[in-house]
C-alpha cells in the first residue's frame, strides 16, 4: 500500500468534505447578511441557514431585515423560507427553482436587540412633502390675528417667481442666439452654393444620358438638403414651443409666492390644495418613502428593457463576454414563491399568496412576474395584484390593493406646529392603483374612513373665532375621504393630496376671517406680479420680437431651399 | 483545516520543502493564480493543483499576495488579451460550445481578465518558475538556517501543545 500517495490525497478530500460541512453554512450565512444589507442599506440577521448539496436544497428561518432608519424596528421579517435547486441548469450555472416558500412575512415588526443604524438619506421630493407654505405651515396659524398684517416689506429677489424669471430671461437670450445661428441660411450656405455649381455643369452638359444622370444626383442632393432643414426646422420649432412651456413654471412658483406672502400677512390661503397637503403629508411622508425605496429597490433588478443587461460588469475584475444559449434559460428564476405571513396593522391580518416567475432576466423568462396575495378577516378584506412585466421594450409595472373594513383605532393628520385632526375608532378602506412604465409613475390611491371620532387639535390657534370655527366644524364629521395622485419620474414623484375635510377647514376659515383672505389674497397677488413685472416683460419682449426673427429667417431659409429644390427636380 | 494546521503547513514549508525547484513551482502558481480572479472554478482547481503538487506552500501564498496586489496594474494587460480573444471570430465557436457545456460557465472563461490572466501567467509561468528557481537557491544559502534558527520557529517547535497535537512535530 503507496500510504505516501493516499495520505495527501485523502487529507485533501476530507478537508474540501469539512470545509463544505462545517464552513459553508456560516460562510454563505455571512456573505448573504452582508449582501442584503449592503442592498436595503440595513443591518440583517439570519438565525439559521442550512444547505445540502443532493440535492442542492436552501433553507433560511428567522429572517429579519432592519430598518436603517430605527434601531429597534424592522423593516420586515419572516419564520422560514425555503427552496430547491434543479440540479441540471446548475450545472450550467443556472439557478431554477420550480417551488420556494416564505412564510411568517411581516412587515414593520419591533424588536429588542438594538440594531445599527446606517445614514439613510431622504429623498428631496420626500423633504418637499413635508413642506407646506404659507401661514399653512409651521406654527402660521398661532399667528392669526383677527385681520391681515397690512404693511410688511417684501425683497423681490427673495421671491422664487422671481428668481426663476430673471434665470430665464438668460437662458432665452442665450439659447435664442443660439437658434437663430441655426435658423441662419448661411448654415446651409455652403451645401447650397456647391449643388447650385453642380446644377449649373449638369446643366451645360451635352451628353443628354449623363446630364440626365447629373441632374438626378442633384435633386437626390437637394431632396436630402431638404430634409435635413425639415429636421432642423422642426427641432427649433420645438424649442420654441419649450419656452412657452416654462412660462407656465412662473405662474406656478406665483401662486406659491402669494401663498408664502400671505403667510407674513398672517392670512392662509384657503385652496383645498395647501389645506389637504397639510392635513395629509405628514401622516404619508413616511409611507410614501418606504413604499418608494422598496419600488427603487425592485426597480434595481428588473431591467427597464429587454437589450439592458442586468448586474452588468458586477464582477470586480474583468468584463463578462455572453455567447448565445442553445436553451435559453435565465440565470435565476423562481417559478413559483407560496407566500404567508401577517399584516399587523391595528388589527392583525393574515395573508396568504403566491408570486410567480421572479427571475433576473425576464426577457429570456419571457413571462411577466406577477404577485397575487389574499387576505381575510371577520370584517376585513385585503387583495394585492401585481404584475411587472419587463419582456417588452419598455417595462411596465401593474400594482393593484384593495383593503376593505381596515380597523383604525388612531390617526393623527395634519401637524402639531400647525394644528390637527384626530381620528379615532373608524373604519376604511384603501384603494390603490399604481403603474410604472419604463421611468414614468402614475397612479391613484383613495383612503375612505367611515364612523370615526374626530377631534381638531387647534391648542396653537389662538385667534379665538377661527380656533371655535374649526373645532365646530370638525367635530359635526364622522366620515372622511382622501385621495393622493401620484405622476412624474420614479426618482422624483409629484403628489397632490385631495380630502373632503379640507373643503369644511377652508369653510370654517372663511366664516371666522370673513373677506380678510380675499383681501389679503388680492394683496399678495399685486405685490408679487409687481415685483416680477420687469422680468415678465423681458421675457415676453424676447418671445414676441425674438421668436418672431427666428420664425422670419426660418421661412427665409426654407423658401430658398424648396425654391433651388424645385428648380432641380424640374 | 483548522488555523494551527495552517500554521504548522506554512513553517513547515518554510523550514522542509525548501528544495528550490519546489520553491519555484510554488512562486509560479502563485503568480498564476493571483493574476485571475478567485470566485470561480478556475481558481479553485489551480489550488487543488499547487495543494497535490509538491510545492513550497508559503512561497506560493506570498507571490499570491504580492501579484493580487499588484492585480489592478496586471488587469490593464490581461484584459484587453482577455477581451480579444473572446470576441475572435475564429475562437467564436469554441467559446459558445464551451458556453453550453454543463460545469464550463462555473469557470468563469468568459471573463476578460481571468482569459487573459490565464493566458499571460502561461505565458510567465516558465519565466516565473526559473527566476523562483534562483530565488531558492540563494534563500537555501543564505535564510534557510536563520528562519531555522529563529525564535518564532523554535518556540513553535518546543511547544508541548502541538508537540502532543502533531505527534510527529514539524
Amino acid at each position: 500500500m503507496r500510504y505516501s500517495y493516499i495520505l495527501p490525497r485523502f487529507i485533501l478530500l476530507t478537508a474540501i468534505w469539512g470545509f463544505f460541512y462545517f464552513a459553508f453554512d456560516p460562510i454563505l450565512k455571512w456573505s448573504l447578511e452582508k449582501s442584503i444589507g449592503k442592498a436595503v442599506k440595513a443591518e440583517v440577521e439570519i438565525n439559521i441557514l442550512d444547505t445540502s448539496f443532493l440535492p442542492p436544497k436552501l433553507y433560511m428561518a428567522e429572517v429579519k431585515i432592519g430598518d436603517g432608519k430605527d434601531e429597534y424596528k424592522n423593516l420586515l421579517e419572516f419564520a422560514e423560507m425555503k427552496f430547491e435547486i434543479q440540479a441540471a441548469p446548475l450545472l450550467k450555472k443556472k439557478f431554477i427553482i420550480n417551488e420556494a416558500s416564505l412564510s411568517g412575512l411581516k412587515f414593520g415588526t419591533k424588536r429588542t436587540r438594538k440594531l445599527k443604524t446606517s445614514e439613510v438619506k431622504t429623498p428631496k421630493f420626500v423633504k418637499k412633502l413635508g413642506y407646506v407654505s404659507g401661514a399653512m405651515g409651521k406654527a402660521g396659524l398661532q399667528n392669526i390675528k383677527s385681520g391681515a398684517k397690512k404693511k410688511f416689506e417684501i425683497n423681490p429677489e427673495s421671491l422664487e417667481s422671481v428668481i426663476f424669471a430673471k434665470n430665464l430671461s438668460k437662458k432665452h437670450e442665450a439659447e435664442y442666439d443660439a437658434l437663430m445661428k441655426r435658423a441662419d441660411i448661411k448654415t446651409y450656405n455652403t451645401r447650397l452654393s456647391e449643388l447650385k455649381a453642380e446644377y449649373k455643369s449638369a446643366k451645360k452638359q451635352k451628353n443628354f444620358l449623363k446630364k440626365m444622370k447629373k441632374l438626378k444626383k442633384v435633386a437626390k442632393k437637394a431632396n436630402r438638403l431638404s430634409k435635413d432643414f425639415k429636421k432642423n426646422k422642426n427641432a427649433i420649432e420645438k424649442s420654441l414651443k419649450s419656452f412657452k412651456e416654462d412660462l407656465k413654471k412662473i405662474e406656478e412658483l406665483k401662486n406659491l409666492d402669494t401663498k408664502n406672502l400671505m403667510g407674513k400677512m398672517n392670512m392662509p390661503a384657503l385652496d383645498n390644495d395647501s389645506i389637504s397637503k397639510m392635513l395629509l403629508a405628514p401622516a404619508m411622508t413616511d409611507k410614501i418613502e418606504k413604499a418608494w425605496k422598496w419600488t427603487t429597490l425592485a426597480k434595481k433588478y428588473i431591467p427597464e428593457n429587454p437589450k439592458k443587461k442586468l448586474l452588468k460588469n458586477k464582477t470586480q475584475r474583468g468584463r463578462i463576454v455572453h455567447f448565445p444559449k442553445l436553451k435559453k434559460r435565465p440565470n435565476f428564476l423562481i417559478k413559483e414563491m407560496l407566500i404567508s405571513g401577517e399584516l399587523k396593522l391595528d388589527k392583525p391580518l393574515a395573508y396568504k399568496g403566491t408570486a410567480k416567475g421572479i427571475t433576473t432576466q425576464p426577457f429570456i423568462y419571457g413571462k411577466p412576474m406577477t404577485i397575487r396575495i389574499d387576505g381575510k378577516t371577520e370584517s376585513a378584506i385585503l387583495k394585492v395584484l401585481c404584475s411587472v412585466d419587463a419582456t417588452k421594450e419598455v417595462s411596465e409595472s401593474n400594482f393593484k390593493i384593495n383593503y376593505s373594513g381596515i380597523p383604525v383605532k388612531k390617526m393623527e393628520l395634519g401637524s402639531k406646529e400647525s394644528f390637527g385632526v384626530s381620528l379615532r375608532n373608524g373604519t376604511g378602506d384603501f384603494r390603490g392603483d399604481f403603474k410604472i412604465k419604463g421611468k414614468a409613475l402614475s397612479g391613484n390611491a383613495t383612503f375612505k374612513i367611515k364612523n370615526a371620532a374626530l377631534k381638531a387639535n387647534a391648542e396653537n390657534i389662538k385667534f379665538a373665532p377661527l380656533k371655535s370655527s374649526i373645532e365646530k366644524s370638525i367635530s359635526s364629521v364622522s366620515d372622511i375621504s382622501a385621495d393622493i395622485k401620484v405622476k412624474g419620474k420614479l426618482n422624483s414623484p409629484e403628489f397632490s393630496f385631495k380630502t373632503d375635510l379640507a373643503d369644511k377647514i377652508s369653510a370654517a376659515f372663511k366664516s371666522a376671517l370673513g373677506d380678510e383672505v380675499q383681501k389679503a389674497k388680492k394683496e399678495a397677488e399685486r405685490k408679487v406680479a409687481e415685483a416680477l413685472k420687469p422680468y415678465r416683460a423681458k421675457i415676453d419682449n424676447l418671445i414676441n420680437t425674438r421668436q418672431n426673427q427666428i420664425k422670419k429667417e426660418l421661412k427665409a431659409s426654407q423658401k430658398s431651399i424648396s425654391d433651388f429644390a424645385k428648380k432641380s427636380i424640374k | 483545516m483548522n488555523p494551527l494546521s495552517i500554521l504548522r503547513q506554512f513553517i513547515k514549508g518554510l523550514v522542509t520543502e525548501t528544495a528550490p525547484n519546489q520553491m519555484a513551482m510554488g512562486i509560479a502558481f502563485g503568480f498564476l493564480l493571483g493574476l485571475i480572479p478567485k470566485a470561480n472554478l478556475t481558481a479553485q482547481l489551480i489550488i487543488i493543483l499547487l495543494m497535490v503538487l509538491k510545492t513550497n506552500l508559503p512561497m506560493a501564498l506570498l507571490s499570491l499576495m504580492v501579484t493580487s496586489v499588484l492585480a489592478p496594474v496586471f488587469d490593464k494587460i490581461t484584459d484587453p488579451i482577455g477581451y480579444y480573444l473572446l470576441n475572435s471570430p475564429a475562437l467564436y465557436p469554441l467559446w459558445a460550445k464551451l458556453y453550453n457545456m454543463p460545469i464550463m460557465p462555473w469557470t468563469d472563461f468568459n471573463n476578460t481578465t481571468l482569459l487573459g490572466g490565464l493566458i499571460l501567467g502561461t505565458i510567465l509561468f516558465a519565466p516565473a518558475y526559473i527566476l523562483g528557481k534562483k530565488f531558492g537557491i540563494a534563500y537555501n544559502k543564505k535564510f534557510k538556517e536563520k528562519i531555522i534558527n529563529s525564535k518564532i520557529v523554535k518556540t513553535f517547535k518546543q511547544s508541548w501543545l502541538l508537540e502532543w497535537y502533531f505527534k510527529e512535530g514539524i
